[in-house]
This record gives C-alpha cells, structure tokens and sequence, in this order.
C-alpha cells in the first residue's frame, strides 16, 4: 500500500500556496549593481579567487533562474488541465440535475424548463412513480422484507472475512487486511452490517456533537470517492478511530473510485458499529439514490454482488438518507459536505426530518393528496450538501452544478457570527493540494481522494485539530505516479485531460460544425482564432482557456486563420452498432447517443426494477423516448427501434445494457493513421 | 534604477509592435492569479506572474521591476503596469541562443574539466548555497529521473528540461 511522503501545512491564511519572494541570505554576495542583460562572460580562468567565486555565483543564479520560471510555467499547466477536467464535471452534474427535475416533480424552485411531462404520458408516469417517496412504516416494512439477510446462506467455500455481531475492534482489522488484498466482504455480512449501521443512525440527531474534551484533538476527512487506498494512507498515517482519536468523514465515500462498497463497508458500518461515540460520518450528495444511479456505485455492486445486489442496493440508499447532515464540533467548528447558503439555518437543520430526502435532489412527494411540499425545507438539506465558495459577495444559485449556492464571504461572515462559530469545514470540490483556505480563513475545504481526475492529478489532505480549534493538515498520494518526475507525471494528467475534452468535443460535432459556419458565411474553410473560441464557449459551455488550449484542438491555416473542421481530426466515435441506417443518419445518431450516455445510463437504471443490468426491449424504447424530451435531441421510432435489436445478440427480447455502453467508444483517429502508416512501412501522407 | 521616460515609450512603443499572441500570455498569466478579478494582483505574485509569462528572472531583478509596476506602493499591481514592465523584460530578455549558450556557460563554470557530468551531490549544494538559494526539496525536483547510479547528472539533459517550457 503506497503511503507517499507527507509534507504538513499549518496555514492559517488564505489563499497563498505560491512560494513567496526569497530575501537573499547575505548582502556580501551581492556585487554591486548586477548587469540585466546578460551576454555571457567566459572569462572563467582569471586568478583570483573573488572573481571566481564571483562566477560561480552567477553561474548558479543563472540556473535557479531558469529553475523558478519552470516551476512557475509547470503551475500554469497544472491550472489549466485542471479547469478542463473541473468544468466537464460540473456540466456532467448539473445536466443529471436538469435531468431529473425535468422529469420527475410538477413543480421545483430551481428549475428553468416547465416540463408537461407530469401529466398523461404513461412513459414519463412510470418515472415519476419510480421516485416518489412512501410513509414511513410502510417504507420501514417493506424494506425490511425486500432486503433481508436471513435467507442467504454463507458457503463453504468462501474465503472471504467473517464476521459476528456485535462487532469488535479485531474485525475492522480483519475487513482491513481482507480488502487490502483484494476479497470480498459475503453479501450476507453486508446486509447485516448495514442493517446494524442503520439502525444506529436513525438514533442521531441532524447535526452530531463532537467534543474534544476527552480526546483533545479530532481528525476531519474529506470526500473518498471510493477510493480505499486513501482511507488506508489514512489509517496507516494517523491510526485508526477510538475514543482518544476520533474522526469526522465529510461525505462523498462513494461513487466514481472502484472500492466503494468496501469503503463504505468499512467506515460506515465498523467504525460506526465498535467506536460509536468517536466516528462521525456526514452525508454527502453522492450519498444518495439517484447520483449512485450515474457516477458508478450501483454498478458497482451488480458487479460485485449479482444476484442479492438488489437488496444491497437498496439498503444503502436507505441507510444513507439516515445519515446526519453536519458535524459541530466544540460549538466552534461546523463540518458539512457542500457549504452553507444566506437561507441555511441551523435550528432549522436540527428540526427537520432527513430522512424523506432519499434523494437530495428530488423533494418528496407523498401519496397524500394534501400533503406539500416544504420547499424551504429542502432548500435547507440540498444547500448543506451541494453549495461551493466563492469570492465575490452574495449569494447565487449554482447554476454550474445544478443545486445548491455560491456563497461569498459575506454569507459565510454572517452565518458564523450568528451561529458562533469560528470556522466553516466543507468538502465537495477537488483541490490540486488537497486542502484549501478561503473566505479570509473562515472556509476550509478538504478533500481527500488523492489522484481523483487522474494518477498524479492531485494530492489528499485530512486535518487534525486540536482542542483550541487549530488545524494542523498532512498530504498525501496514495499511487505509483509520484516516482515520476514532476513534469512528465504532468503530461500524463494532460493527457487525460485533452483526450476527455476533445471526446466532448466529438460529441458536439453538429452543433460546433453549425456554429463554425455561422462565422464562415463565404465557406472557406477558415475563421478567425476569436470566433472559434466563441464558438466552443457558446456551444459547449465550460468556460475554459480556448485560447490556450487551441494548439491541442485545431490547426492553424498558413495566414493564421483557423481550420475549424481540423476540430475533430483527433477522435471521432466508433460504434459497434449496425450501420443499416445508413452513413448520414448514423453519424449524428451515434453522436446524440454518445452525448447523452449518461443521461441514457441514469434512465436505464431507474427504470430497472430489478438492479438485474437487463430491461426489455419495451422498456428501452420507453428510455428513449423520456431521453428525447428531456434533452430536446430527435430520435425517431425507427432509429430507436434499429438501435435496440441491434443490442439485442440473442434476440430474447432483453438488452444488457452494460454491454450497451460498451458499445460505444473514442478511438484515437490520430493514432489509428499512424499505426496504418507504420504497418504500410514507406512513408505516406 | 529608475525607469527614464525614452525607456517607458520605447517599451509601449514595443508593445505595440507586438504581435497579439505575447500580450495574451501576459493577461493569462496576470487574470490566473488576479483570483478576485479586480484587475490587480498582489505585488508578492509578481515575479511568479512573470515567469508564468515565460520570463526567466532572478529575485533581484524582480524587486527591480516592483518598483515601475507599482509606482504608488500601494502593494498591488494594476494591469496596464504589469503589461509595461512585461515589455521591458521581454526587450531586455535574450534571444532563446543567447539562453542556450548562457546556460551551458553556467555548467561549465562547475564542470572545470568538460566531462559533460556533474556530481548531484555537488550541484545541490551550490544551489542551495550561492545566488539567491533554492530549497534541497526543490533541486532534488529538478534533477529527479535525470541522475545516474553513480550519482551524476548529464547537465544537457537538465538545460533541455528547464528550456522546455
């Protein structure tokens, strides 16, 4: 298990991690006024020493020189790489957002498109059905039978961990040495774990009480995402939980990494289980049914679990809408997921009931007639888990993710004041360290997930505070991408980056191609370099460096003028599917279904029932035809209908539609040219 | 030294004639770092400004180009004064030859009998010791995947590698 070296930051300040002006350590060294232009001097054999150490200093300026621009220049990459891949995951976000609240609910605050799909549409019924929330007995009932572990049975042949209830300190030891190498925890024991969890959290209250009375210190962890290796580092570096050394995990411990079950597993329910009064675990927005459905845990469990994997399922995204909202710690420090917003009240918070939010993102419906909905409720749980910093004052919807705020200093200053406490813990956005201050130190965001875009794109941070409320934070990389120099792991990063940005790009063809020409009236071929930047904003939305980033996207004409179609030299789509539909009509259906895979994705598991990964041929058509009016995108029956026998091999009237997705993938044309080149073995244009 | 008036006309001068492409580094490197968009930086973020536009400075010079870019001291910098001194640099900046050659020039100094290798025990020292010093971690940095098993850097190796970017 890789635990990288730990470079720990006491910083009280705000936002500076550049390396500050160095004084020169000793004024002798300076000689006089030193020449701005340098024209070299090779006069290194001169007898005295004064001069030669007199050289020797110039020389070694010369390279630190050289050594500071290249660490300056590495850090503007760095920035850039990393506004691609954070814009193309807010828009991900915020078009599931636009997604579901098109599809679902009559009515939303946040919402801009008044869908008619709530009423008559059997397709879009059996949707809205699928969300809706039940009373509690009813749900508690249910559930209970739906996902019972009594009738599983656990092999002879099962090498796995074993465990028995109540559980001791021994077995998070033995979880932790089973996951490391890879087995499996038995469906049977997670059920009952997360039985026991659950029934756990629905004793606490909204927002937990932690005191350092005892402790004198607690240990805040951000966003895992899944990922088991950083809980591990974690672990490793600052010991497992007890009373002497509890911890607060802010959410997010699922989805997008591959070891999310046995995260979950493993904080959730054993942390949780045997120090129950020194392990404190936050909802995030990835705790919830409906993000699992996209970013990858549901599917992860079908993969892991087949056949109980709908049980398991199930029990998750109930126990995870038990989870509290925020931490308080000391009455000095609040820890919540998102961040705050000028609404969020804390009394508030305490008094609602969290758990009919079994999805922050959809409020809930009840089968009551009367019932309403409190929206002003909801805005309290969405705003805790969705909202992000920002500098400007004020207080704005998060129109780049989809919900939840901005907030502003201004927000934060009041929201503290009145509530007394000294600082804001918040975690949800990925940082390039791993931690960052802002706010004027009032806000401090954590996230843990080391290299969460990419190997090397990131480091993970925890902080441990003391009992006066002050943070002391250590990094870490849990890879094998530290051994790389800094400027080729880098590159690797960059790489990722572009080829996801150029895949986007790809997905947009039509819409770019049109907006290109609107520039291109007399069809040369060529536009302006502004118009092609504006061009890309206005159709693709991510409010990236275009400029910048030109020379990786699109070539240049000898007069300087942009060759637009070059665009989309780099990539292009490649289907298995069946081109019986003809060259035309098949590249832009390719690109609809490409663009809106995920969106495709999300549909799909919410109409399966089951969690079995197979829908019918019925039901499928029923997707598309949600998918088309939510996204405004055509698709007419006959091309539905082509697309679904074509993913259906067996012809049983099912599609699998991990195979489905599959189906679809960016190749490299780039690179498919030149392995055909190199194969031809001459040399060809 | 105080910049005359002749050397500020013939830097706007310059940065007129410039092609379009040197002054959009420039903004882009002075917006990264302007974080609340107010048109100005902190007068401490200047030199990494400056190297982010591709200058190659040394701390001094920095603090010699602090004084023309914030005139009122004021501790910030402002956009229009940032893009003179940018010019100037850039009309006081070497050829990439000229860099080339100063830079082989600098190894040389060390590598007294031109074996094209220095000791990366040796060379960290110097670095870290004379000039305007850098930190052991950060020419243990610049020098990672470029030293041998008997410890020692092909220094046309590590030139290539700074003049990259």
């Amino acid at each position: 298990m890789g635990c990288g070296p730990s470079s720990s930051a006491d910083d009280d300040s705000e936002q500076q991690q550049q390396p500050l002006q160095k004084q020169q350590k000793d004024d002798g060294k300076k000689h006089g006024k030193q020449k701005r232009s340098k024209s070299p001097q090779t006069g290194g054999k001169d007898v005295t020493d004064a001069s030669v150490e007199a050289l020797s200093i110039k020389s070694a300026l010369l390279i630190q020189k050289w050594y500071r621009r290249y660490k300056a220049r590495l850090e503007a990459r760095r920035r850039t790489t990393w506004m691609i891949y954070q814009s193309i995951e807010y828009s991900s976000e915020a078009s599931q957002l636009h997604l579901l609240q098109t599809e679902s609910s009559p009515q939303q605050p946040q919402q801009q498109h008044l869908s008619p799909a709530g009423s008559g549409d059997p397709a879009n019924n059996r949707f809205a059905e699928r969300l809706r929330q039940k009373s509690l007995e009813e749900e508690d009932q249910e559930l209970l039978e739906l996902t019972s572990y009594e009738g599983i049975q656990v092999e002879k042949s099962y090498r796995g961990p074993h465990l028995s209830f109540p559980l001791s300190a021994s077995h998070v030891q033995v979880l932790i040495d089973s996951f490391r190498q890879g087995t499996q925890l038995h469906s049977r024991y997670l059920l009952q774990l997360l039985h026991e969890a659950r029934l756990l959290l629905k004793t606490k209250p909204n927002v937990y009480q932690a005191s350092t009375s005892i402790s004198r210190q607690v240990t805040v962890v951000g966003d895992l995402h899944g990922k088991l290796d950083d809980l591990l580092v974690i672990f490793y570096k600052n010991g497992l939980p007890d009373v002497t050394n509890p911890y607060v995990f802010n959410g997010d411990f699922v989805d997008r990494g591959a070891n999310s079950v046995e995260t979950a597993a493993l904080l959730f329910a054993c942390c949780l289980l045997v120090w129950p009064s020194a392990v404190f675990i936050n909802r995030g927005n990835h705790e919830d049914h409906l993000m699992n459905c996209r970013y990858g845990f549901i599917k992860e469990v079908q993969a892991k679990y087949k056949t109980p994997a709908n049980k398991i399922v199930r029990l998750f995204g109930d126990t995870f809408s038990w989870l509290p909202l925020a931490t308080n710690i000391d009455d000095k420090i609040l820890v919540t997921h998102g961040g705050i917003s000028d609404k969020v009240d804390m009394e508030r918070v305490q008094k609602l009931d969290r758990h009919q939010y079994l999805s922050a993102l959809k409020p809930p419906v009840s089968d009551n007639e009367n019932a309403k909905v409190d929206y002003k409720e909801w805005r309290q749980v969405l705003d805790l888990l969705w909202s992000d910093p920002k500098p400007q004052a004020g207080c704005a919807p998060n129109t780049f993710r989809g919900g939840g705020c901005y907030f502003g200093p201004n927000i934060t200053e009041a929201f503290l004041r009145k509530h007394k406490f000294s600082l804001l813990v918040r975690s949800h956005e990925c940082k390039p360290d791993g931690w960052e201050f802002c706010h004027g130190g009032a806000v401090l965001t954590l996230f843990s997930a080391s290299n969460y875009y990419e190997d090397g794109s990131n480091k993970g941070a925890y902080a441990k505070f003391d009992a006066e409320g002050k943070p002391h934070i250590v990094q870490y990389m849990a890879s094998k991408a530290r051994k790389l120099p800094v400027g080729r792991r880098l590159s690797t990063v960059e790489e990722g980056a572009l080829k996801d940005l150029r895949a986007k790009v790809i997905a947009s063809k039509t819409e770019l191609t049109a907006a290109f020409q609107r520039f291109d009236p007399d069809k040369t071929g060529s536009i302006r370099l502004a118009d092609w930047c504006e061009a890309m904003e206005q159709t693709l939305r991510l409010g990236l460096p275009w400029r910048t980033l030109r020379p990786h996207l699109a070539q240049l004409a000898k007069d300087g003028r942009l060759l637009y179609m070059t665009s989309f030299d780099c990539v292009s789509i490649q289907t298995k599917l069946g081109a019986s539909a003809g060259k035309e009509v098949a590249g832009s259906l390719t690109e609809a279904v490409y663009k809106n895979k995920e969106e495709l994705e999300t549909i799909f598991r919410i109409m399966d029932k089951d969690n079995s990964g197979q829908i019918s041929l019925d039901e499928f058509q029923e997707s598309c035809r949600v998918l088309t009016q939510a996204t405004g995108r055509q698709m007419t029956e006959a091309e539905v209908g082509d697309m679904a026998r074509s993913m259906d091999l067996n012809s049983d009237g099912y599609i699998d539609f991990n195979e489905f997705l599959e189906a679809f993938r960016i190749i490299d044309t780039r690179k498919r040219q030149e392995d055909a080149a190199g194969a031809q073995g001459g040399s060809s244009g | 030294m105080p910049i005359t008036a002749k050397q500020k006309g013939r830097a706007t001068q310059q940065r007129r004639k410039q092609p379009p492409a040197d002054e959009e580094v420039w903004k882009a490197a002075f917006k990264r770092l302007d974080k609340r968009g107010r048109g100005a930086i902190a007068i401490g973020d200047l030199g990494e400004a400056l190297r982010r536009a591709k200058f190659v400075l040394s701390e001094e010079e920095v603090q010699d180009y602090a004084k023309d870019a914030d005139p009122d001291a004021s501790g910030t910098v402002e956009l229009p004064n940032f893009l003179t001194v940018a010019a100037r640099a850039k009309a006081e900046t070497l050829s990439p030859e000229q860099w080339a050659q100063a830079l082989d020039e600098a190894f040389l100094t060390f590598d007294k009998v031109e074996a094209g290798r220095l000791k990366a025990e040796d060379l960290q020292g110097w670095l870290t010791q004379l000039g305007e010093p850098l930190e052991a971690k950060e020419v243990a940095q610049m020098l990672r995947g470029l030293v041998d098993e008997n410890g020692m850097v092909v220094y046309q190796d590590l030139v290539k590698r700074l003049a990259k970017l």
